[in-house]
């Protein structure tokens, strides 16, 4: 054969790199989009790497929990709300110098969310749920709190509430600090989609993706897929839409993703975070007004959501120089909600804008 | 092949390949910027992007079977042999890389070891992807082109065939190159002046193509229903969107009209946003600007009062829009404004 190869001129060399390349370029491309979180320098962490590869997210998400073991190299001092302790999986002293804290410092946040941590590793969904709706009575927008929140929800099979814990961490951009905050999500995305298929969460396993996304750019074709899928159920197809709407523009595709805004809109004339989307997708093009006619309804959407503020602000009084419609929506909002500290900053914005000696805003 | 390559030294041969690629890229450039209208555009780019495609394989052919010098010969048989290690010492090399760093980062004293291991360690996957391509897509070429020496060997039936692919691929270039031509010169000589069409944007195409150059075209809807198909060119139509735009077309030198650029129609954009937002200063600003630019001064003043209505303390803008009227010696508009401007200052 080798001989037959010769006379031809292919020498078995060339055939060697040749195979070598291509399987490396597959590899590549498989493993180019995986950051760097899923990457265990442990015989465990191999492990987990190798089931993850392999499609098996729950028992990946467990084996990496388990390479994450090891000692606490952090003092009481230097981890005082014990979330390192937690992250390496030991319980007992994550607890100890969460409650340390908390008899130190009563309202602080961080340790009743390492208590919620434990009480998740522990089974206890239902002491984890109380922490963690202590946090966010107080913190409505805490992160960590919130991705926790979507794991106890979806455990619970309270999917509707999951999908809003999702949406509401994930519109802010971070995927969350804590070290095991993507593995718990990798492993409810996994147990749900091991599942029989006609008992699939599909609304939710899109969102799940969705945010495992951040991590794994292969997951966007799933939540794609069980977006589409969530949407043909009629599973929340406001959400589903605009889930895919987020991982359209995610992938560069801004003309789909604005069919999609505009699918999750008709389907939810009040979705605030779908109008924000539309808002985000109309700054893409650099349509103005577009983009003003949907932060605004965003913010309309969710009066008493401080979150829409900061954006509309930078619409309508950076970019429009519109102190007096800036000045009407801040009090139309403090109505709603006296409380409303961002609406207040901004109010007094717009006000300084309006009162000051050369009344319009600056020229650009 | 081989008579043809007696006749004329290798470096020629890939020379000429690479100037028939080279023209045929630039012939596209021509044909893709002086946009003619109607589907004719589209086809000249198709037909643009099929020939450089063709003459980058004549080029690929070329260099795969020319004759090296004998002492390159040499290197490549040597090459052959170990290409397989060499590949897989690359792909160890980039495997271990983060190591590598650490370990030239860590090592004590000067000497060029560090260096070494610095530059391995450097080697990124993206680096080694290319390069993988590369080398794929070049030894593939070659054992087909012995495979198929093997199988078909040169005889004079082949020779002509070949002949005639050349004389083919030179004409087309040929061809391409009159007609990318006379579109340069229809547009370059063309007078300054072009028609404004006003159209609404009914949808927006864009393809991604593999060489991450994305290839778009909007579907346009003139005032009496009637639809356009316009390929958009990166970089000269400009950010567009929206739903209003302005197509200009030239009547072309030639007589063969152009389609000089698409762009979102700024008035109306202004017009509209001033209609969504009436206190907005920036906006009613820019609608000042432009009637003034227009030479529509009683828009101009009646805009500027309603700014003021708005913003009272801002007399500065009035008496600067004031000052441009009386440049452009409308004394009466910019007296009406002076007056606007005292009585905001009274109040």
């Amino acid at each position: 054969m080798i001989d037959r190869l010769r006379r031809v001129g292919l020498h078995p060399s060339v055939i060697l790199a040749l195979v070598l390349m291509s399987l490396w370029m597959v590899a590549y491309r498989r493993l180019d989009g995986v950051a760097i979180e899923l990457y265990q320098p442990s015989v465990a962490g191999v492990r987990a790497f190798a089931l993850y590869l392999n499609g098996r997210y729950g028992d990946a998400a467990r084996a990496y929990r388990e390479a994450h073991r090891g000692p606490v190299w952090a003092s009481d001092t230097g981890d005082p709300t014990g979330a390192w302790a937690a992250a390496v999986g030991d319980t007992a002293l994550a607890e100890r110098r969460a409650r340390t804290a908390l008899e130190a410092f009563p309202t602080a946040l961080e340790p009743r969310v390492t208590l919620a941590e434990v009480a998740l590793d522990r089974g206890g969904l239902a002491e984890a749920s109380r922490e963690l709706s202590a946090v966010l009575a107080s913190h409505s927008d805490h992160i960590e709190a919130l991705y926790l929140s979507a794991v106890v929800h979806g455990r619970a099979g309270r999917a509707g509430q999951a999908i809003d814990a999702l949406n509401r961490a994930l519109r802010s951009g971070y995927a969350g600090a804590r070290r095991a905050t993507p593995f718990r999500l990798l492993e409810l995305a996994g147990d749900l989609h091991a599942r029989p298929a006609a008992e699939r969460p599909l609304c939710l396993l899109a969102h799940l993706f969705r945010y495992l996304r951040i991590f794994d750019g292969a997951h966007a074709a799933r939540a794609l897929a069980y977006a589409e899928l969530a949407v043909a159920a009629n599973d929340r197809p406001a959400d589903a839409w605009l889930t895919i709407a987020v991982v359209q523009d995610k992938l560069g595709r801004h003309e789909a993703a604005m069919q999609a805004v505009r699918h999750a809109l008709a389907a939810d004339p009040r979705h605030a975070e779908a109008y924000r989307w539309a808002a985000v997708e109309a700054r893409q093009r650099g349509d103005l007004l577009l983009q003003y006619r949907m932060i605004r309804k965003a913010f309309e959407s969710a009066l008493t959501d401080p979150y829409y503020v900061e954006d509309l602000s930078r619409v309508v009084l950076g970019r429009l120089g519109d102190a007096h419609t800036m000045t009407a929506l801040m009090e139309q909002a403090l109505a709603a909600d006296l409380n409303n500290a961002m609406a207040r900053k901004h109010l007094a914005a717009a006000r300084l804008v309006l009162g000051a000696p050369r009344s319009g805003p600056p020229a650009r | 092949m081989i008579e043809a390559a007696r006749r004329r030294p290798a470096g020629a041969r890939i020379l000429g390949a690479l100037a028939g690629f080279a023209l045929a890229g630039w012939f596209g450039t021509m044909v893709y910027n002086f946009r003619v209208v109607g589907s004719a555009h589209a086809i000249g780019v198709v037909v643009g992007t099929v020939l450089m495609a063709l003459w980058a394989v004549i080029c690929v052919q070329r260099v795969m079977t020319a004759t090296p010098p004998a002492w390159m010969r040499r290197l490549l048989e040597d090459g052959e042999l170990v290409v397989g290690f060499v590949v897989l010492n690359l792909i160890l090399m980039n495997v271990f890389s983060p190591f590598l760093m650490l370990l030239s980062q860590i090592w004590l004293g000067a000497s060029l070891f560090p260096l070494v291991l610095g530059m391995a360690a450097r080697l990124s996957g993206r680096v080694l992807f290319v390069t993988f391509v590369v080398a794929t897509i070049a030894l593939l070429w070659l054992s087909l082109t012995r495979l198929a020496r093997h199988v078909a060997p040169a005889s004079a039936a082949l020779r002509r065939v070949q002949r005639a692919f050349r004389v083919v691929a030179t004409s087309a270039v040929a061809l391409y190159g009159i007609y990318a031509t006379a579109l340069s010169f229809n547009g370059s000589l063309d007078g300054p002046l072009a028609v404004e069409h006003r159209r609404e944007l009914v949808a927006v195409t864009t393809v991604n193509t593999p060489l991450d150059f994305p290839v778009s075209w909007i579907d346009l809807r003139a005032a009496d229903g009637t639809l356009e198909r316009i390929t958009l060119i990166a970089g000269k139509d400009g950010v567009w969107a929206g739903q209003a735009v302005v197509v200009r077309v030239r009547a072309g030198f030639f007589g063969i009209p152009w389609i000089e650029s698409v762009a979102l129609d700024e008035e109306r954009r202004t017009e509209l946003l001033v209609e969504a937002a009436p206190s907005a200063a920036e906006p009613r600003r820019a609608l000042v600007a432009l009637r003034l630019r227009q030479g529509r001064a009683a828009d101009a003043v009646t805009h500027t009062r309603v700014y003021l209505g708005y913003y009272p303390r801002d007399i500065a803008f009035a008496r600067t829009v004031a000052e441009t009227l009386r440049g452009a010696g409308d004394a009466q508009s910019a007296l009406e404004l002076d007056r606007l401007a005292l009585a905001a200052a009274a109040r």
